[in-house]
This record gives C-alpha cells, structure tokens and sequence, in this order.
C-alpha cells in the first residue's frame, strides 16, 4: 500500500480543473503521460479513480451547492472512486460517510485527497466490501447514499437497482442521489427495458461541463443530478 | 440525427505486407492490425458531429472475424456510443466482398434508423473503394463519396465539399445519405486512457450475416496475389554525350 501511494503520487497531478475547484484531487489528467497510454500499461488495473468522471464531478457539485440536506445525515458513497463526493459529504457536516469502493487504490486515493484538502477521516468508514454480493447486508441503511457515475454497464445498472430498490422498500425516507452525463443504462428506452426494474427520476439540477472536460469525455456536455424513487 | 460508421479490422499501415509462398494471398499470421485509417477519419467525423450536438447518437459495425471487436472496442474508444460485430469465421473473411458488406449494412439500416452513413473511401488491404457506392445504390440514398468537409445546411441537407482534379467539388445531399471519408476530412484523435477503460463497458452487439439473410458467395475468384516487380538496376553514363544518346536509343527523346 506505501508502494501503491507513492505511485499514485509519482503518476497523478493535482488538479482543480474540474467542476468543483475548491477541491484539489490526485487524478490522471491529460498533463500526464499515463493520459496516452493503454490500460495494461497501468500497474495499478484499471485506474477508474484516477478519473474524475463527469457524473461524479456533478454530483459533488450539488452537495458542496446543497450542504444542508446532506448535514448530520449517514452518507454512503457507493463506488467513491477519487472521494471527491465523500470529502463534499463530510464537508458538508455529514455525521457519518460510509466509503465503498471495491478497488482499495480507490480507498488509498480517497485517503490521500482528504489529506490534501485537510479533510478529517474521523467520520469516514472506509470498505471494499462488494455490497451487490452482500445482499440486505448495509446495516445500518444510511440516510442517503451517493452513485457519482456508476451507470456505465447495463448489467450491472441492474444489478444496482435492485439493491437500491430493496434498501429503499426498507427504508423510504432514504435518498438516493446519482450523478450521470446521460449514460445508456440510465437514460435510454431499451436498456432501461432491459434491466426490467421500474423507477422515477426527478432531476435536480443539470450542470453544463467545463470545455475541457467535454473535450476528455467525447461528446458529454452537460452531467445531471436526479433523485431516484422505485416504484 | 443517428449516424452509422464502418470500421474494418486491416494490417496496420506501417507493416511491410508479405505475400504468401503459395501466392494464395498475404501473411496476416501474427502481423499487427488496426483499424483501418480512413475509417479512423469516418469515425471521427461522426464524433465530431455528434460534439456538435448535430448527430445524437454514433453507431460503430464492423464485418469480419472476431478479433474484429478490437477494433469495435478502439471505436468506442474514440467516441462511438455503441458497437454493432457482424462476425463471420476468419475463412469467411477471406471471401468476403464489398458487395457483401454493403448488403449487410443495407438490411442493417433497414431494420435500424439511421439519417447518415459515414465510411471510409477505401480499406487499404483490399483497395477496393465500392462499398459505400453499392451500399448507396442499394438504399437508393444519395452519395458524396471522398468527403473532405461535411457541413451542415439546414436540418434536413448536408453541404460536402470533395477533392476532384484540380479543383473542390462542393455538393448538397438530401439526408439520409451515404458518405465516404477522404484523407483531409479530419485528424483522427487518439483514444486515451479514460475512454479506453470506459469502452470496455459499452454496449457490443453480436450478429451474423445469416441474421441479414446474407449469403457470403464470392463473387470473383483470387487467380494470383504476387509482389511487385523488383525494380530494375540503373546504368552509369560517363556523360552528358552518352546519356543524351542512350535516351535517343531507348526512344525516351527524339
């Protein structure tokens, strides 16, 4: 893990050229030679922290804009990738932050970056466990849980949704808050079809992205936030 | 707007191709490929589009063995949405013919709308330059084959500009149409690190030609493939006399 840390440091810049730039996140940007290569040449595999997606980079946009709905609340950041939506929770005074990502470099990036912007740990509970194999297993259910781009794979969309959906039948004040630049899982007829689980979302707020992170996620011009309710 | 790109699995341009011993054809054993280039600018034009919120959505399909996916999967790489694998078993491949191809991407847009077809002039393994042309008279779509600028005018035309001798050839097609990428059309982009792990989780579609009711018969018949002729050794002249007389006897000068 020291070793990996030192790596990701050695391979990452500091960057706030991103949506929330009063944080400042290790990633992989295109200053980094890493930026041109193909992931095999990657010793850490597949580096999905080291990217701050445009999903992600919206959602943590609206709780750094929305503080007081995430405030004394349990949060957890399911798939946290670089932590830059943990650090906007914790920041935002949430009583607890449940950190899961089942890549631990995902952990250790998220470690360092709260260290970078002075962020405390004390309230972060970190885990790699897989929460789609532990079915029913969160204990206890947070009050809101967080997915910063997640809905990448339509398979695995599914098999998210129905977690979702039996954590909010037990649960139905909980909130559950996603931030995504109109991927297919989520936004298109057939797949949403597919994976066969029923649900509205209301939108929050849609962020136009930055030039430049248009330009590094072809095609991408805007990330929304929408609150999910199964049906 | 929905726009359909070919890409085709072909040696990689840098490789020195060589022909088997039996003349049957080229070594593609352990020889690296890549998509091929045109197609590379076919697809980039499509992505360009669609930044500029013309197109909505870019399709990718590719014909051919299933290695074929590699280059599917550099596709999404570089900004398709979405990945359509006709595949057929590598002897097959062998066989196959532009008019086959064409008759595929015929059924394929019949049975999904697509307002623009974008493809390569030519594949540079076969040279062949008609799958775009065939796969237009089969749809009975206009075309502008050799694109080397694709504007929009209005919602419903494209303004493509082709490179003809000496001059450009600026013409108006009705959408849908069928459009084959030249050389300066664009500068393909490289596919980083980001969009290749995201790649990986696009949707790949896998069909068959039988799926399309195509039958791959070929059509013409392989006589020879052979290398170029060696080029000849030149002669040394003493001087300007005696080259002056040796072009009179070869003819070159009266």
């Amino acid at each position: 893990m020291r070793a990996a840390a030192k790596w990701i440091l050695r391979n990452t810049i500091t960057s706030r050229h991103h949506l929330t730039p009063e944080m400042s996140l290790a990633l992989i940007t295109e200053q980094c030679p890493l930026w041109m290569a193909t992931p095999d040449q990657c010793p850490l595999p597949d580096p999905y922290w080291a990217f701050y997606w445009p999903g992600g980079q919206a959602l943590t946009r609206f709780i750094l804009d929305n503080g007081s709905q995430f405030r004394d609340k349990s949060v957890l950041d399911f798939g946290c990738g670089c932590g830059a939506s943990t650090i906007a929770a914790v920041t935002a005074g949430a009583r607890t932050v449940f950190c899961n990502d089942i890549d631990n470099y995902a952990l250790l990036a998220t470690a360092l970056n709260c260290r970078r912007n002075n962020v405390l740990m004390s309230t972060i509970e970190f885990s790699n466990e897989n929460l789609l194999l532990s079915e029913g297993k969160i204990t206890p259910i947070p009050d809101a849980i967080l997915l910063g781009d997640m809905f990448y794979d339509t398979d695995f969309a599914g098999d998210i949704f129905r977690l979702l959906r039996r954590l909010q039948l037990d649960k139905p004040e909980m909130d559950i808050f996603v931030g995504d630049p109109d991927r297919h899982p989520l936004n298109e007829e057939v797949h949403r079809k597919r994976i066969g689980v029923q649900f509205e979302r209301e939108l929050l707020i849609d962020y136009p992205l930055p030039g430049y992170v248009t330009r590094e996620h072809y095609g991408f011009s805007s990330a929304k936030v929408y609150r999910l309710l199964f049906v | 707007m929905r726009v359909l790109v070919g890409v085709k699995r072909v040696i990689d341009y840098a490789v020195k191709v060589r022909v088997k011993a039996d003349k049957t054809g080229v070594v593609k054993d352990n020889v690296k490929h890549s998509m091929n280039p045109f197609d590379e600018i076919a697809l980039e034009e499509a992505v360009r589009l669609k930044e500029k919120k013309i197109a909505k959505e870019v399709v990718a399909v590719s014909c051919g063995p299933t290695a074929s996916q590699e280059t599917l999967r550099t596709a999404l790489a570089m900004g398709a949405d979405k990945a359509i694998h006709v595949e057929v078993d590598a002897a097959t491949a062998e066989k196959m013919e532009p008019i086959h191809v064409a008759k595929i991407l015929a059924k394929l847009i019949e049975k999904e709308k697509f307002d623009l077809v974008i493809l390569g002039k030519q594949a540079i393994d076969d040279d062949a330059n008609q799958t775009g042309q065939m796969l237009a008279g089969f749809l009975d779509w206009p075309q502008a084959m050799f694109a080397s600028k694709i504007e929009p005018d209005g919602s419903t035309h494209l303004k493509v500009t082709r490179e003809i001798d000496g001059g450009l050839d600026t013409i108006k097609v009705k959408l849908p149409a069928v459009i084959s990428a030249d050389l300066r059309l664009n500068e393909p982009r490289y596919a980083t690190l980001p969009n290749i792990m995201k790649a990986k989780k696009k949707p790949l579609e896998k069909k068959t030609p039988a799926d399309f009711g195509v039958e791959i018969k070929p059509q013409t018949e392989t006589v020879e493939v052979s290398d170029p002729p060696v080029r000849q050794a030149g002669i040394m002249v003493d001087d300007v006399q005696s080259l002056v007389s040796k072009l009179r006897e070869k003819g070159a000068i009266p």
